[in-house]
């Protein structure tokens, strides 16, 4: 990787450089998707996550065959679970803060109320039953 | 009032759960085995399997529900027909 031409697939790029190719597949595939129509709106959703699925599983793969010490190696294969219970937990928190701010109105709530008895009498009073 | 005790409730849980199991599964392999905060925390075997027997209990009682559903529906129908 430090130059070297041994190491190299192309005499004119190093193999790092090499990572265009899954790139600007990716790209293609995204751009290629008509973002006009909802289908290709959604294709493009699809590979988007799919790339940024694809680029963080390499990420995990590469760094399980880096040379680490146990507490490390140990931590890492562990990665994945861990991103499992914080998004539980970002989902439960999500919940928990939208039921925190829910707006409630007590005072329309009670106005309805009225309107429903004050309609109830009168319909009652005219020999309509209305059933509760 | 107390929908917002519910999801004060629910937020804090969540908050809390994240840090200590943040703190236990990427912190604590770091911490010398023999200092004191590991009494805080159950073996490190537990980190994985609480998680994924939480996620099997989940799933097998949603799909439980979900067949029950099934059935009662289909019993409903013949019931009627």
């Amino acid at each position: 990787m430090n130059g070297g031409s041994a190491g190299r697939i192309s005499p004119h790029l190093k193999q790092e450089q090499f990572l265009f190719v899954p790139y600007v597949t990716w790209k293609v595939l995204v751009r290629s998707s008509d973002c006009t129509s909802p289908q290709g709106a959604r294709m493009r959703r699809v590979w988007t996550w799919l790339g940024w699925g694809s680029a963080i599983a390499a990420l995990w793969v590469a760094a399980l065959q880096a040379d680490l010490s146990e507490a490390q190696r140990g931590v890492i294969q562990a990665l994945p679970i861990w991103a499992l219970v914080v998004f539980g937990c970002y989902s439960l928190s999500v919940v928990g803060y939208e039921i925190m701010f829910f707006p409630a109105c007590p005072d329309e709530a009670e106005k309805l109320q009225k309107d429903i008895r004050v309609a109830t009498a009168y319909l009652n009073k005219h020999g309509i039953s209305v059933s509760k | 009032m107390n929908d917002q005790l519910a999801g004060l409730g629910l937020l804090l849980f969540s908050i809390s759960v994240f840090v200590y199991y943040t703190l236990w599964v990427i912190v604590l392999p770091f911490v010398d085995s023999d200092h004191a905060v590991h009494s805080y925390f159950l073996p490190q075997e537990y980190a994985i399997a609480l998680p994924v027997g939480a996620l099997v209990l989940l799933l097998s009682f949603l799909l439980l529900f979900l067949g029950i559903l099934m059935v009662r529906s289909r019993l409903g129908k013949k019931k009627k027909a």
